[in-house]
């Protein structure tokens, strides 16, 4: 009877919000878990597929992939397409998605998981599949740290739940170690652009048995990599899918010898697309429809792209309290051809909370900066003094650096003062505040 | 010229929170000074002699890695007793604070012995005490402002390093927070303290200078720290 009501009661509000203009993705799931029964979600009757995809990055890309597939080849697939991942957001759409009888209707749930909701969202037997993309520092004042996080994805596995795991994390891999259930592991080879030394902000360098430090034969990125434990006891292994001469610039690499083609030219893209191979292969889809599938109109959401004075403007966002986010930002603005200028700063750390951790600062590698492309780097926000001082440890040249007291003034300094392509990896708060100035620029120029 | 060296520990366990900053600016005060500068990095694979190094840091990180790191300094227990009573340098932030006292206590009741530098108990709580931090400090008039990020509280501590204006204490509604005992200055603040407090950073420098027998030379040119610290302050705490 109550799951009937809790079923009734989302989906009215959900309808309710549409009518209201609301995007109704959270509300509904909330009214539900407050008044009405926060463990409908234990009751339902849930179809022969529920994929979870959980990670600290990228597991809305995976899941945008995998869904991607499933449609293609004519799986009858839900999923949070607007990407809301937490617990109330999931029984909003769970419920929503369900008969009065409390039967979910479609034939494959598939749902891209907050990696600290994951055991709130999904008690014990109601996955079939869970694919851990990846366990790294992140919003430490919600999150904590890795390993905490690492431990409540572990509290909602059990045995019955196929596990896809990106073996390149070594914390993720621990999981194959102690899973009694199906484990299926993929990573990638070395690139060129891997690397020997680790960051001073790795979050995994020991084995988990003996705690002798790992050996890396190359890492890719923060403790993602190839590694193994001196005394054997504990290694990347081997992999089921392996993703191998990745070629960003043509934008390919191979799976297990296929040639797969990349929608994002960006080593990240070489992860969400191996892990979404890897498990529409192990729920029996067939390699050829997974490649036709992969190779052929599937285009990732681009970068925003503006033109000041005739030069084009890249967005990039950067995620702070994550140095993963800006590592992959700044290879990313490397890699491009032709003279640039950056764009970096914030004003608030957070759009979740209203605290100022600033220690990620220096976990990110911003010495990546360093480069002869890169002219000019603006800084903006009103922590720019900060970042300021985190860059005067590294060896940018000074000259290079612009702060910028007042961000009205921006476009002026850009016209003025840079050259070249400009790119902006800033976070969403700045994002919405450089699009309206390039914006009303660009109505004052028409 | 001497070479000073600075020992940071468990680089690569302890690292949760940026602490290479700290590391990196003393490191850049101390050539300022005139001083030769070495840092090593140190861990559990690596043996450590207290006698050899002049400044020590170490700095947060997990549950997991604490523990072995725990371990690790228990071999040299009285070697590191005898260096923070001889009087050489410690900088200690973050849950690495509860290494140096006497124990942890569990939420059962069970207890976990730690190095017992320090006579004080750290027990672990259900809830997480996060959030920015505001305090005073006896050695500097500027304030000092910090971030914390913790599962533990402290009992009690004579000697406190900070006084709190806003924040957490050794434990809710306690006013004093942080260790200072010669030249050990350990606080529950995490991460890159060091940077974001250049007069907290100074007077440290000073006294290590001082305790060289060297002349102090005072010198804030170019740094922007000093700015950063002050914009902070004014959009943060006199807000």
């Amino acid at each position: 009877m109550r799951t009937i009501l809790a079923v009734f009661v989302c989906k009215l509000v959900t309808k309710l919000c549409r009518v209201l203009g609301r995007n109704g993705s959270v509300y509904p799931g909330e009214i539900v878990f407050d008044f009405i029964d926060r463990n409908v979600l234990d009751k339902i009757k849930y179809p022969p597929l529920v994929i979870a995809v959980t990670g600290s990055s990228g597991k809305g890309s995976t899941t945008e992939v995998i869904a991607h597939i499933l449609k293609d080849n004519h799986y009858d697939v839900c999923y949070n397409q607007n990407g809301s991942n937490g617990i109330l957001a999931a029984m909003t759409l769970i419920l929503n998605n369900c008969n009065y009888k409390g039967e979910f209707k479609h034939e494959v749930l598939l749902l891209e998981c907050d990696e600290r909701h994951l055991k709130l969202i999904f008690k014990k037997q109601k996955m079939t599949h869970l694919v851990i993309t990846n366990v790294t520092r992140d919003q430490p004042a919600r999150n904590g740290h890795p390993d905490l996080v690492f431990h409540d994805i572990k509290e909602a596995i059990d045995d019955s739940v196929t596990l896809l795991l990106n073996a390149d994390d070594p914390l993720v891999n621990r999981l194959s170690y102690t899973h009694q259930g199906k484990v299926i592991k993929y990573g990638l080879d070395k690139t060129k652009d891997s690397y020997q030394k680790p960051s001073l902000a790795t979050d995994y360098a020991y084995c988990p048995i003996c705690h002798k430090k790992l050996k890396y034969d190359f890492y890719h990125y923060g403790h993602l990599g190839s590694y193994s434990c001196p005394n054997k006891d504990f290694c990347r292994g081997k992999l089921n899918y392996v993703g191998s001469k990745i070629d960003l610039k043509k934008q390919t690499m191979l799976i297990n010898d296929n040639l797969v083609n990349l929608n994002k030219d960006v080593l990240y893209a070489c992860y969400y697309t191996i892990a979404a191979y890897s498990l529409c292969h192990s729920i029996g889809i067939k390699e050829d429809k997974i490649l036709y599938s992969l190779n052929s109109s599937f285009e990732a959401k681009r970068a925003k792209e503006y033109e000041i004075d005739g030069r084009k403007l890249i967005m990039l966002e950067s995620k702070n309290e994550n140095n993963l986010s800006y590592y992959q930002s700044i290879k990313y603005i490397t890699s491009q051809n032709g003279i640039k200028t950056v764009i970096l700063g914030f004003d608030n750390v957070s759009r979740r909370y209203k605290l100022n951790d600033l220690s990620w600062l220096w976990d990110v590698d911003f010495e990546l900066l360093n480069d002869s492309s890169i002219d000019k780097i603006l800084i903006i926000g009103r922590f720019r003094y900060d970042v300021v001082t985190r860059l005067a440890y590294t060896n940018v040249d000074k000259n290079k650096i612009i702060l910028v007291d007042n961000l009205d003034d921006i476009l002026g300094i850009i016209k003025e003062k840079t050259k070249g392509t400009i790119f902006t990896m800033v976070c969403f708060d700045m994002t919405a505040n450089l699009k309206k100035l390039i914006k009303g620029d660009n109505n004052e120029n028409n | 010229m001497k070479t000073i060296k600075i020992a940071h520990l468990y680089y690569d366990l302890m690292n949760l929170y940026g602490e290479n900053g700290n590391t990196r600016v003393l490191c850049k005060k101390l050539v300022d000074q005139g001083l030769k500068v070495e840092v090593h990095f140190l861990s559990i694979d690596d043996k450590i002699d207290f006698s050899k190094y002049d400044i020590f840091y170490i700095g947060s990180g997990s549950e997991e890695n604490a523990s072995l790191v725990l371990e690790h300094l228990k071999n040299y227990q009285s070697n590191l007793k005898k260096a923070i009573n001889e009087g050489k340098f410690f900088i200690v932030t973050g849950n690495a604070l509860e290494l140096f006292g006497t124990k942890i206590i569990n939420l059962d009741d069970s207890s976990i012995s730690t190095l017992g530098i320090f006579d004080y108990e750290c027990k672990v709580t259900d809830f997480r005490i996060i959030g920015e931090q505001v305090f005073t400090c006896p050695l500097i008039k500027e304030k000092v402002i910090g971030f914390q990020n913790r599962n533990t509280v402290i009992n009690d501590y004579p000697h406190n390093l900070f006084d709190v204006i806003t924040g957490t204490g050794y434990k809710p509604k306690v006013m004093q927070e942080g260790i200072l005992e010669k030249h050990f200055y350990g606080t529950y603040l995490l991460g890159p303290l060091l940077v974001r407090n250049p007069y907290f950073l100074d007077e440290i420098i000073e006294e290590f200078v001082t305790y060289l027998d060297l002349e102090y030379k005072t010198n804030k040119k170019d740094d922007v720290s000093y700015k950063a610290y002050h914009e902070y302050i004014k959009n943060f705490v006199e807000n």
